[in-house]
């Protein structure tokens, strides 16, 4: 196959405060939802809103970053690509579609960080992409409790 | 209200098989492509390794139905939407599945010439449709 793309990008705002872990490898792992929402008319002409979860992975030095400047409610840019895993519970199979991040922009006003850092954060493109593509594949991600956020209502989001 | 947002993927990659038509109750049409991407790195010790990621690309209606027409198995084509993640029950249990529905398709390339085809089927091995941006058929997706 000589050449392919994969690639997602999505602005949208957390759902909850991002999680963050270092794996007995040394490997920094942060994780949060992102809520999309499209608006068009039914069919009857009302407004309707179409929000959508998506989960977002981000290894290595982008990881320590999103979790030091996101929490619930931030609005936020991810670039990256979908990635499609499976995991075992209670001996059934299930599937599970994640955004592995290669970049991460900032959205929120200044004033509005968490961080009280002065790092001037726009673009976090480290050169994450041996992380983004590679061994850390291979890492054992934590799938006992993949869809927690799941049970997330949207009557929780603070926007 | 949740201002602006933004939900969009974009792949390059090739086709699984051969795309079926279904219909919904409704009367829409449907069909689902599976795309593979297959991106290339360098592992820790310098060696080449490759990762293929495997795509539920849903397409609804006129764009199934020109789809199921052009598209064959290991075609490379372009596609261009949004995510989308639904869920269904299987044997009482709940599970998700997290598809792009397509929005644009263009045909790169063929990997083997067409036989059966009409000779409409063209002398141009691309065709793309783009829906008005408030085009939103999950309303009536349930399949």
């Amino acid at each position: 196959m000589p050449f392919s793309m994969n690639k997602v990008i999505i602005i949208g705002n957390l759902g909850a405060d991002p999680e963050f872990r270092t794996t007995p490898q040394g490997i920094n792992i942060c994780r949060f939802r992102v809520a999309t929402t499209e608006r068009y008319r039914d069919r009857n002409g009302n407004w309707q809103d179409d929000t959508e979860w998506h989960n977002v992975v981000a290894f290595g030095p982008i990881a320590e970053t999103a979790s030091r400047m996101l929490k619930r409610g931030s609005k936020v840019c991810v670039e990256g690509r979908n990635k499609t895993r499976q995991y075992e519970k209670n001996g059934e199979t299930h599937y599970i579609t994640e955004i592995i991040a290669r970049s991460i922009v900032y959205l929120d006003p200044k004033g509005e960080r968490q961080s009280t850092e002065s790092v001037p954060i726009v673009n976090d493109y480290a050169d994450t992409t041996s992380y983004y593509l590679s061994d850390i594949q291979d890492v054992e991600l934590d799938t006992s409790k993949p869809s927690e956020a799941d049970n997330l209502e949207e009557d929780d989001l603070p926007f | 209200m949740a201002g602006r947002s933004l939900n969009k993927a974009q792949l390059i990659g090739n086709v699984g098989k051969d795309p079926e038509l279904r219909k919904t109750p409704q009367g829409n049409s449907v069909c689902t492509l599976r795309v593979a991407t297959t991106e290339f790195y360098r592992g820790r010790n310098g060696e080449r390794k490759e990762i293929t990621d495997w795509h539920s690309v849903v397409l609804w209606d006129r764009l199934a139905e020109i789809a199921v027409q052009k598209i064959r198995k290991s075609d490379k084509i372009y596609v261009e939407g949004k995510l989308r993640t639904r869920s269904f029950e299987k044997d009482g249990i709940t599970k998700f599945v997290t598809e792009i529905i397509a929005q644009n398709i263009i045909i790169l390339s063929r990997k083997q010439a067409r036989t059966e085809s009409s000779s409409e089927a063209s002398s141009d091995d691309s065709f793309n449709i783009n829906y008005p941006s408030d085009y939103n058929p999950t309303e009536s997706s349930n399949q």
